[in-house]
């Protein structure tokens, strides 16, 4: 019998549609994982099978959950059977102690204390969060705090997981993890999962069934292996597949003897069939290791930045960079890589004179720079995007603003709160603002994290349009694979100083796991493919 | 972390009753004895370094208090003319010191209650009789310091535009600072609807609240609260005997040769002392 159950569901608010027509089914046990573009409404889809969360607005049509409507579900078996899991770790937190927040739903429910203390100790043995109990929940990191909140929906013992997009905010290694236990809880405790990702490439190895949901209407929902072969050549969908698959996709057209096999999703299965037609694929050498020398399109550049031997720390403790040295040339755009906590933020900040060196010395030519937070929401406090944008002494939009909005296809959006927007367009309406300073080198911190694929590739596009018009870009990214896409060279941070100083596909091409899934694959055969162009140009695929 | 687990409610009838003591008791022995106890409980807690801090402000405060009273009250016989026909008693004068030194003493051990009771101790005793009222407290000491760190970025963000730009003065700084203030209260209340929600759904407000904190009344509670209450009961018989307190007004009745060597001083005294043992005690087990 099925768990979850929609039924000619649809969904109205005041002023369009959000949803609509919407039938599947869900059986105990499963993991679904929902894609589409942001504004499809996933959120919205999760959010009504959560009846404490469920949006106004007019409904037609049933859900189900274990056969009962959910509007007539009864409040602690809501609570109970149903966790919902947000986006970002900071904003669900309620409480200051980790015990006090796994504790939280608990004592909502009126539990006695022994038993919460019981189901406290069992869970946090499971996460291994033992240790963090009496940890201030502000000082954890967002892959422990994302844990917490995952655990405190667990402690209530929940038949059926909602997560909309719980990974957007962490980096590779914490999101892996998280998933990891997505998968155990899955697997060993059969708990039903339906989440929200645009992490394709993790996530779809564990996935039983995938809905592909656009403009608020479910476009394909079936295994993943069928569905794969469905939206193989779908204009939008195409980008949600994983990069295994769409190589897998391409070599199909080309070895016809692989239309037999089972798509591949995970590495190991690509692999596989790799190893299969092996005789028929051209082996390449390895490229002699590069540097950014003569050959370096921006090698002779001026010099827009310089540091030397920068220092910086809050306290004796814990030094966060040591003897950073590096310029900044006119024209490049650099990606800066690195685990959480290597001191990433720190070092752009400190680029733009956010932050000051504790020691050392950053020179700049007389430049602007404009900095983009990680959350965009720091650079709003108007009520229109409009006013946002808007000079001092200015009543009106002038024409340079104008064409900026245009040139990122937001024109829509200007008498719209900036707070109403999608991360994607907030990120944009702040890029738009930074720009408005005319600056000579803009640098973000994290622009593509939280975006689904066809805005990160849209953003990058942007960037580069911007890039060739003579703006030197700098910035932080988690994201491998647009790094290596997009970018002419790449900082990796490790242990407070410089690792790597290379052009991204060196350095990925060199690595063995902190890589694209792209280079995993095709290791062995092209050592330099690090993302898909490459595969194709080599392959002619 | 302590290895003598003694319940909350233990701790706030004990400091209860020394403060109330404290004011009670205004013969100066006793008081030096009080001062005396509490500052060594104060050293023993580890705490002289928060203490440096504040004891200034209470001698300030103690100073003012024993410089005003005087200056307001005329009560008393002993008169000193000081100005003209303008005089002060100095009935009224000890009566500020007195009064001074209490309160001093009063601050001294709310710095030991503090140190003693953490605030999760008296959450717990608080939930219980006001489970709302005490989940608001906990969501806050989680918010403030966020904010707090949320307002430094904003302003390091400030400073840099600001620096980037050419408008100075004063009209722009406080431009800038309510910009700051409306950029995160905005940030934050937007942010605090999904809070809502995620207590929402894990299940807030669907029936009365319970704790996850777990207090018993041991061995050692009850041994402590009958010993207290002895030592205080036999203190304040001597209160009414006329022991540990000193008549002010109309006269000054008191002798400094007449130290008061009797049973009910020692029951103050030892009053004063189990939790200096008990945390002498813990301390022996680590040297």
């Amino acid at each position: 019998m099925a768990l979850v159950k929609f039924e000619n569901f649809s969904f109205t608010t005041s002023d369009k549609e959000i949803l609509s027509d919407i039938n599947f089914e869900v059986d105990e046990g499963e993991f679904v994982l929902i894609c589409g573009p942001s504004g499809s409404g996933k959120t919205t889809l999760l959010s009504h099978l959560k009846k404490e969360l469920r949006p106004n607005g007019k409904i037609n049509g049933k859900v189900l959950f274990d056969s009962i409507n959910i509007k007539d579900l009864d409040d602690t078996k809501s609570a109970t059977d149903i966790g919902f899991l947000f986006q970002n770790p900071d904003n669900q937190l309620v409480t200051d102690t980790v015990i006090q927040e796994i504790a939280f739903p608990l004592e909502n429910i009126g539990m006695e204390t022994e038993e919460i203390r019981n189901r406290i100790a069992e869970m946090t043995a499971f996460f291994g969060l033992d240790k963090l109990l009496y940890k201030n929940v502000n000082e954890l990191s967002g892959g422990e705090k994302q844990l917490v909140n995952l655990c405190s929906l667990l402690v209530l013992k929940p038949k059926l997981l909602l997560l909309d997009e719980p990974t957007s905010q962490l980096d590779p290694i914490a999101s892996y993890e998280f998933l990891t236990i997505l998968r155990r809880l899955n697997e060993e405790f059969s708990i039903t999962i339906m989440i929200n990702e645009h992490n394709v490439n993790n996530i779809l190895p564990f996935a039983d069934k995938v809905i592909f949901l656009n403009n608020g209407s479910v476009e394909y929902f079936n295994t993943k292996k069928n569905i794969i072969q469905e939206v193989a050549n779908d204009e939008v969908f195409k980008f949600y597949l994983p990069d295994v698959s769409k190589i897998n996709l391409l070599l199909r057209e080309k070895y016809p003897k692989l239309k037999d096999e089972k798509i591949a999703i995970s590495i190991r299965e690509g692999r596989k069939l790799l190893n299969k037609i092996a005789d028929d694929l051209e082996v390449f050498p390895k490229d002699t290791n590069k540097t950014l020398s003569e050959d370096y399109l921006y090698y002779n550049n001026e010099e827009l930045v310089k540091t030397s031997g920068l220092y910086f720390a809050y306290n004796k403790e814990n030094i966060i960079l040591k003897d950073i040295e590096f310029t900044i040339k006119q024209g490049e755009f650099i990606g800066i890589v690195g685990g959480n906590g290597s001191g990433k933020t720190t070092l752009i900040q400190l680029l733009a004179g956010l932050l000051k060196p504790v020691k050392g010395k950053i020179m700049r030519k007389d430049i602007k720079i404009a900095y983009l937070y990680q959350n965009p929401m720091i650079h709003f406090s108007k009520e229109t995007v409009e006013k946002e944008l808007l000079l001092d002494n200015e009543t009106e939009l002038n024409n340079e603003t104008r064409k900026l909005l245009k040139f990122f296809n937001i024109e829509h959006l200007i008498y719209q709160n900036p707070y109403d927007c999608s991360g994607g367009e907030q990120q944009k309406i702040a890029i738009i603002k930074a720009f408005m300073k005319k600056p000579d080198i803009l640098i973000l911190d994290e622009p593509s994290k939280g975006l689904d694929p066809l805005s990160k590739h849209d953003l990058a596009k942007k960037l580069q349009t911007l890039q060739s018009n003579d703006l030197t870009i700098v910035m932080t990214s988690h994201d491998l694979s647009f790094v290596a896409n997009y970018f002419h060279r790449c900082i990796m941070l490790f242990d407070g100083g410089i690792q790597v100083d290379n052009d991204p596909k060196d350095i990925f091409a060199e690595n063995n796991f902190y890589t694209t899934f792209v280079n995993r694959l095709v290791k062995d055969y092209i050592p330099n493919g690090v993302v898909l162009d490459d595969v194709k140009e080599k392959w002619n695929l | 972390m302590r290895m003598t687990k003694i319940h909350p409610i233990t701790y706030i009838l004990y400091y209860a009753i020394l403060i109330i003591f404290a004011f009670l008791f205004t013969n100066p022995y006793y008081s030096l004895t009080f001062a005396i106890c509490i500052l060594t409980l104060i050293r023993i807690q580890g705490i002289q370094k928060e203490f440096k801090g504040t004891i200034k402000g209470f001698i300030m405060m103690g100073v003012v208090i024993a410089i005003i009273n005087p200056l307001t009250s005329h009560q008393g016989v002993t008169r000193l003319y000081i100005w003209n026909n303008y005089f002060i008693t100095l009935e009224s004068i000890v009566y500020g010191l007195i009064l001074a030194f209490a309160l001093i003493l009063i601050l001294l051990t709310f710095t030991s209650f503090n140190k003693a009771v953490s605030y999760q101790d008296l959450l717990y005793i608080f939930s219980k009789k006001f489970p709302t009222a005490s989940i608001i407290i906990i969501m806050a000491l989680r918010f403030i310091p966020f904010l707090n760190y949320r307002l430094e970025e904003i302003n390091k963000l400030q400073d840099f535009e600001k620096e980037n730009s050419d408008k100075k003065g004063f009209i722009n700084k406080i431009n800038n600072v309510s910009n700051s203030l409306i950029v995160m209260i905005s940030w934050t209340l937007e942010e605090s609807m999904i809070t809502a929600k995620s207590m929402k759904a894990r299940g807030y407000k669907t029936t009365k609240r319970t704790s996850y904190l777990i207090y018993k009344i041991n061995r050692i509670d009850k041994i402590f609260i009958s010993f207290i209450i002895i030592t205080a009961i036999l203190a304040i018989l001597g209160l009414i005997y006329g022991d540990g307190r000193i008549n002010i007004y109309p006269t000054i009745r008191f002798s400094f040769n007449h130290f008061p060597l009797d049973i009910y001083y020692f029951s103050f005294l030892f009053l004063l002392l189990p939790l200096i043992y008990l945390e002498i005690k813990e301390e022996m087990i680590w040297h």
